[in-house]
């Protein structure tokens, strides 16, 4: 087998998790560059994609859990999940400061993921080889 | 050059268009002098003088920070300006300079970028 030229990629997450494949196909791309040992600098969960980062998510028995799922990679691979802190706070997710800050009655970021501001995202556009976006809606 | 952000969003009807201009500002403060590519209905946010009718705010005050934040690669699909039937002198009022790009030419741009992101 020829030797892999192996890169630094970032994935963009856009679509919310009910957006069953498409949501499904960014969280087995990702596993599959990491598989392959390419490096995955960060995940980057924008606009509705935030929603993947809620810890109330309660799927259907039988339905897959893409959070849990994300969780799992996260946690095996010291991955960085990224949520974009604008779109969750106006999408209702929040972390304990952010509660904090913004006085609000609970906070429900699922462990695993952190809130970051889209200079995570640019950064990325410099150090990263490939930005591969998921979930694009027209 | 380094990222084209590709607008074919209508400016209101999601979160598209402020969601792809927040990310050309903020390539911009890291120096990264995005380009913006304008297709399709994506053109409808380049129309400054729309009636704005709607509660949010109006997309072309963002464009008119553009020459501040130093955004000067703007491009706009030739074929879509006869196909979103947008007369030409409706873009003059634009406050950064652009240009027309044939078939062939946005080929070419999409070439010469290492990102695309597509809103």
């Amino acid at each position: 087998m020829p030797a892999m030229n192996l890169l630094n990629y970032c994935i963009i997450v856009r679509c919310g998790p009910d957006q069953q494949s498409q949501a499904l196909s960014a969280f087995e791309f990702t596993q599959a560059l990491l598989a392959q040992g390419h490096k995955v600098e960060r995940v980057f969960f924008y606009q509705q994609g935030v929603l993947t980062a809620s810890s109330l998510r309660t799927p259907a028995q039988g339905e897959l859990n893409i959070t849990k799922m994300w969780q799992q990679l996260q946690f095996e691979n010291k991955l960085e999940l990224d949520v974009c802190i604008a779109a969750a706070l106006q999408n209702g997710i929040v972390d304990k400061t952010e509660s904090e800050r913004y006085e609000l009655s609970a906070h429900n970021l699922a462990s695993g993921f952190q809130l970051a501001g889209l200079g995570q995202l640019a950064g990325a556009t410099i150090t990263c080889d490939r930005v591969v976006t998921f979930g694009a809606s027209q | 050059m380094s990222t084209l952000i590709v607008m074919r969003s209508t400016p209101y009807g999601n979160t598209n268009a402020k969601d792809a201009l927040d990310i050309a500002l903020i390539l911009a403060t890291f120096e990264q002098s995005p380009s913006l590519l304008y297709q399709g209905a994506g053109l409808q946010q380049l129309l400054l003088h729309s009636q704005h009718t709607t509660p949010f705010k109006h997309i072309g005050n963002i464009l008119k920070a553009f020459p501040i934040y130093d955004i000067e690669q703007i491009y706009i699909d030739k074929a879509s300006i006869n196909e979103q039937n947008i007369s030409l002198d409706r873009l003059n009022d634009l406050p950064v300079e652009y240009k027309l790009l044939d078939t062939n030419q946005v080929t070419e741009l999409m070439h010469n970028h290492q990102h695309i992101m597509v809103f």
